[in-house]
């Protein structure tokens, strides 16, 4: 796929040296135009946020560049980047208002806001002129007489530049680290923040920088027509950039650049002008309907056959590094102290207090109903306690969010699924590393040495973790392509890649036969011997009676017992709870 | 003084029927299907242009015509659903969203098409003399209009309540696997529900296109209000959309008379954004389907 | 009456249920008991439609039932009761109930139909026009049997109906559990509480893993050490 992209893109830049017509320079140059917006929308959308308000800040960036030069007089050199600055800016306002509305709510809110917009820039004339339009933007003029732009080549260098720039600085953020969060987001937003990736400060990133690439098309819109209209925040622009993410293909680096290729020139060759829009409608319900992932992404299956597994990455041991866990301190890994959770007027769970101490393996349990899913959501920071106290390694961390708690390194596997599903086994502990990352953003993006070492090194500690679970194989297989033994087992090394010194597993060994259980019982013996503490939820009484040192058993809510396994299966109270007495019927 | 604030009361309450009416049906489609309808302000000028084509061009009986040009857009919804949405169901939220998104864009266009752009008025059967009720002056047509709405607001909210199509609505809205299990097809629901919205939607797109007058982008004002109405009324909430629906149109009403007549349109996101500083949820918070 | 034979069930390319076969025949009560996560509720579900099985077959009275979805399974004269009550919050009790005759059609469930429903159930009547939500756990578990026979069912299928009552509650559950049986209902009960379980029903099977792993008459099963073993390991 790379070298079609490399050879396309040399074409492309001979074109006006071959002496292409400048009409043909000018689609082309609309095409980068939207494919700037198109990649914006498209980062956004890789955190699973639809902006169809992106048409906004396209004009907030045309106009605030237009009306700069035409009422100071500076120059686009100047303006561009003040525009781009600014509508990064309003980005980030309406991403602090909106992003932690979800799915819809986003959507209608964005579209609203659009509607705002056009309407202020429309109706408040002594700012744009209005619906008649603002006129003698000027043109670029870099200040230098030789370095003013005058030619439609001149034009379009420019906007290949800008574009270059764009794929460069897109196909970084979605190759990186970020770009595995903001999919992590999308796929699995628990799993996401309890290995310490911060939902909303991802998606503001996306939404800033994509704000920013609209307003840097704005401005370029601005100085190359040299005439604004407040047509520029109809909906119809929008429509056009949804088109060309989606038939693009999105959630790809080249799918917006497919997209604004190819639907800016096949309207124009087909000349149906007139109906360009409705053209544009059926294809892209076709689309939707049809091939939702977009060309590129058949394309790409197409040319490759079946994917190819990255190769297995060199990681010579099977060792689980731990280095947070050796650290610890002299406190109890884990201290609840009369943990009480209402529902209406039911408490779910009452006046709960247990300890985890250092290196112990603790095992809560109790029937269906009882509360545990409720207190370890508490203890994770995913649900609010109504009374009560958690101390971690000492440290009181009730009411702390999720992926601050991860980071502090009390982490959780959840119940059942705790995989992103689409992504490759490799990529799923990969990404739990996030909370480990030390370089800074803007390292990643140009790449340092460092970055690429950081890299490198958490990848050969992923693969590592997936040999230290016996996956090691399967690293490039998707994770939904796994057995159900096989998830578990990749839950637990995605538990275990944020370094954490305690691990919360909620029920880790259901719906695994005896040999998997035994497997698993072994692997959380390991993890235990080099220092981490666990606390358990389980059903398997072979695996609670065979690894645990400490048992605490729950029933309505209620702690009522605790003790070593021995003592607890002979506790009358626990027999009672779970098998039942049998005497509710003797009074019938 | 007050006189004059009435009438623009009495005004903005029409018009606010029509609104609640978008409303009503957008929000028990995203209620129960989980879809946000980017067409809904077609299904709207579809009901105009129906009624257009039936009584002013083809000399319909007015009443015959508003009918059957709401049932006509029921039954394109009910099309829809089941040739488009039904397919992408178990897809992404979005995919169902373009698709309406896709489907708005094609249907306003092919209005243009098919009837050209410029704005047409339906010449009704009501006397343009305005009646006087006290202290103000209403047009027949609106008042027709006013009470219409009022009448199609409380027979939906009949139809939910007390049929059992209704609860059948109600229970895949509450609880969409149980509701199977006590029999509901709820395949069938969920054309009826999008049928049902549109159908909502033509009745309003019919009503104020008597009213106002009829071109084929009359529905993208008209959808944008609709969704801040659901939003201002909290998505999938009843109540909250007749009672969004009203609030919008009155201070649209009060904001032209008063303030400026250009930004009329932007009042209702003014006040959404205000709304959603104050309470992320909406006016009527967490979901309460037909009560 | 109820046949399931060689049953498996696969969540995604993950399966669940591997090969599962049990019977349950007119008149009886079956138990399915297990510890979480065994497949008791999958199988529940299967068998009511909400869930399609990749092998095996379902017959209930002689017809297939795999495959076909759940309105057609309830017409057919299973109900379910399922994990949890769900109980729809926003409907009265009595819109609830009707909800339970929805598949006999017509605009309101037959007045005789209600009356025997709260014949049965004389604390329903008394919450007539409550809402289903703000009625309390053993209230709502009633509400969900009742409405659950409301379809005249000839099989019934109760999922953990003592999951989070208080035990008192539990002994009138299934007292009113035991009345249905000598109204002829046939039933299969999945259940956590093995011991209470085990001395109302005639049948019990042993789940673990997705599969069978034990079957048998009740009270055989009731002083089996397997069984305690299955529970609390050791």
């Amino acid at each position: 796929m790379k070298l079609w992209a490399a050879a396309a893109a040399v074409a492309l830049l001979a074109l006006p040296l071959i002496g292409v017509d400048d009409y043909y320079l000018h689609l082309l140059i609309m095409a980068g135009i939207f494919y700037l917006l198109a990649a914006g929308m498209n980062l956004l959308l890789a955190a699973g946020q639809l902006n169809l308000g992106h048409t906004a800040f396209y004009g907030i960036g045309a106009y605030t560049s237009g009306l700069l030069g035409v009422h100071f007089g500076l120059s686009p050199l100047w303006t561009m980047p003040v525009a781009a600055a600014f509508t990064g800016f309003v980005g980030y306002l309406l991403g602090r208002l909106t992003l932690r509305l979800r799915g819809a709510y986003f959507v209608l809110v964005t579209v609203g806001f659009a509607e705002v917009i056009r309407l202020v820039a429309t109706n408040w004339m002594d700012l744009t002129q209005g619906p008649m339009g603002l006129a003698g933007v000027p043109a670029f003029n870099l200040g230098i007489e030789r370095w003013t732009l005058v030619s439609k080549r001149d034009y379009y260098y420019l906007m290949a530049a800008l574009v270059a720039g764009t794929l460069f600085v897109t196909a970084r953020i979605l190759g990186s680290r970020v770009g595995r969060a903001l999919a992590a987001i999308q796929s699995n937003e628990g799993l996401a923040e309890s290995s310490g990736i911060s939902a909303y400060a991802h998606t503001m990133l996306a939404m800033v920088v994509s704000c920013v690439l609209a307003g840097v098309a704005g401005a370029f819109y601005a100085h190359y027509i040299t005439f604004l209209s407040p047509e520029l925040f109809g909906f119809q622009n929008t429509v056009t950039m949804a088109v060309m993410v989606v038939a693009g293909g999105q959630g790809m680096v080249l799918g917006p650049a497919v997209g604004s290729l190819v639907f800016t020139f096949v309207p124009e060759l087909l000349r149906m002008a007139a109906n360009r829009m409705l053209l544009y409608g059926v294809i892209l319900l076709l689309v939707v309907m049809f091939m939702p992932r977009g060309l590129v992404f058949y394309l790409r299956a197409l040319l490759r056959g079946r994917a190819p597994s990255p190769a297995a990455v060199q990681a010579a041991d099977a060792a689980l590094e731990t280095g947070r866990a050796a650290a610890a301190g002299a406190a109890p890994a884990l201290d609840v102290r009369e943990m009480t959770v209402r529902f209406g007027g039911l408490a779910a769970v009452e006046d709960l207090s247990l300890t985890l101490g250092r290196g112990e393996i603790l095992a809560l349990i109790g029937p269906n109903g009882a509360g545990k899913s409720t207190a370890f959501n508490v203890v994770t920071g995913f649900q609010p306690a109504d009374t009560g106290r958690v101390d971690f390694d000492g440290a009181d961390i009730t009411g702390l969010p999720p992926y601050r708690i991860a980071e502090r390194g009390l982490v959780r596997m959840f119940q059942r699924t705790s995989v992103f599903p689409e992504a490759p086994a490799l990529d799923n502990v990969l990404t739990a590393c996030h909370r480990l990352a030390r370089t800074r953003l803007w390292e990643v993006v140009l790449m340092t040495e460092a970055a690429r070492e950081e890299e490198a090194r958490h990848r050969r500690r992923a693969q590592s973790l997936l040999n230290f679970v016996g996956l090691g194989r399967k690293a490039g297989e998707a994770a939904k392509n796994l057995s159900c033994g096989e998830q578990r087992l990749l839950g637990l090394a995605i538990a275990l890649a944020p370094d954490p010194s305690v691990l919360l597993l909620d029920e880790p060994a259901a719906g695994l036969n005896a040999v998997e259980t035994g497997q698993l019982m072994h692997l959380i013996e390991v993890i235990r011997s080099r220092g981490l503490s666990v606390l358990l939820v389980e059903h398997d009484m072979k695996l609670v009676m065979g690894l645990c040192d400490r048992v605490v058993v729950l029933n309505y809510g209620v702690k009522i017992a605790e003790g070593t396994p021995t003592e607890i299966q002979q506790h009358p109270e626990v027999i009672r709870a779970y098998l039942g007495s049998g005497e509710i019927l003797a009074d019938a | 003084m007050l006189a004059e604030f009435v009438q623009h009361v009495v005004n903005g309450l029409i018009v606010g029927g029509g609104y609640a009416l978008m409303g009503i049906g957008l929000t028990l489609i995203f209620g129960i299907m989980r879809v946000v309808n980017f067409a809904h302000g077609e299904f709207f000028m579809m009901g105009a242009f129906f009624l257009f084509t039936l009584f002013s061009l083809w000399g319909v009986n007015f009443f015959l015509a508003s009918l059957l040009s709401v049932i006509g857009v029921g039954l394109v919804g009910a099309v829809v659903e089941r040739l488009i949405l039904r397919r992408l169901r178990l897809a992404p939220i979005e995919i169902p969203m373009l698709a309406t998104v896709a489907l708005s864009v094609i249907i306003q266009n092919a209005a243009i098409l098919l009837w050209d752009p410029s704005p047409k008025t339906i010449k009704h059967v009501f006397s343009p003399v305005p009646l006087t009720l006290g202290p103000i002056n209403v047009v027949s047509i609106r008042l027709f209009a006013g009470l219409v709405a009022v009448a199609l607001i409380v027979g939906s909210h009949l139809l939910i309540q007390k049929t059992r199509i209704g609860r059948a609505m109600r229970a895949t809205f509450q609880d969409t696997d149980m509701a199977r299990l006590t029999g509901v097809d709820v395949d069938r629901v969920y054309m009826f529900t999008f049928a049902f919205g549109a159908a909502l939607a033509g009745a309003s797109g019919a009503l104020l296109g008597a009213v106002f007058w009829v071109y084929p982008a009359m529905g993208d004002l008209a959808a944008l209000k609709s969704f801040a109405v659901v939003i201002m009324g909290g998505l999938g909430n009843f109540l909250g959309a007749i009672v969004g629906g009203l609030l919008l149109g009155v201070s649209e009403s009060l904001g032209a008379g008063y303030i400026s007549s250009g930004y009329k349109d932007a009042i209702g996101f003014i006040l959404i954004i205000l709304l959603l500083l104050w309470r992320p949820q909406g006016l009527f918070g967490k979901k309460a389907l037909p009560r | 009456m109820l046949t399931l034979d060689g049953v498996s069930v696969a969540y995604g390319a993950v399966e669940v249920l591997h090969g599962v076969s049990l019977r349950v025949d007119e008149g009886e009560m079956v138990c399915l008991l297990g510890a979480n996560g065994a497949g008791k509720s999958t199988t529940v579900r299967t068998i009511s439609g909400l869930l399609r099985p990749s092998a095996g077959s379902i017959t209930f009275l002689g017809e297939r039932l795999d495959g076909r979805p759940a309105h057609a399974v309830l017409m057919r004269g299973i109900a379910q009761c399922p994990e949890g009550r769900r109980i729809f919050p926003e409907m009265t009790v009595r819109e609830n109930l009707e909800m339970g005759a929805y598949i006999r059609g017509g605009e309101g469930a037959r007045a005789d139909d209600l009356e025997r429903a709260f014949h049965h159930f004389p604390r329903l009547k008394e919450r007539e026009a409550q809402l289903g939500g703000t009625l309390s756990g053993g209230e709502q578990q009633m509400l969900a049997i009742a409405r659950a026979l409301m379809s005249g069912p000839k099989l019934l299928l109760l999922d953990e109906p003592s999951l989070g009552l208080a035990p008192t509650m539990v002994g009138t559950v299934f007292r009113v559990i035991r009345e249905i049986r000598r109204q002829g209902v046939t039933v299969l009960m999945v259940e956590q509480n093995a011991s209470l379980a085990l001395q109302m029903a005639d049948r019990a099977y042993v789940m673990e893993s997705g599969r069978i792993a034990l079957g048998g008459q009740a009270r055989d099963l009731l002083h089996n050490e397997d069984i305690r073993r299955a529970y609390l390991g050791g």
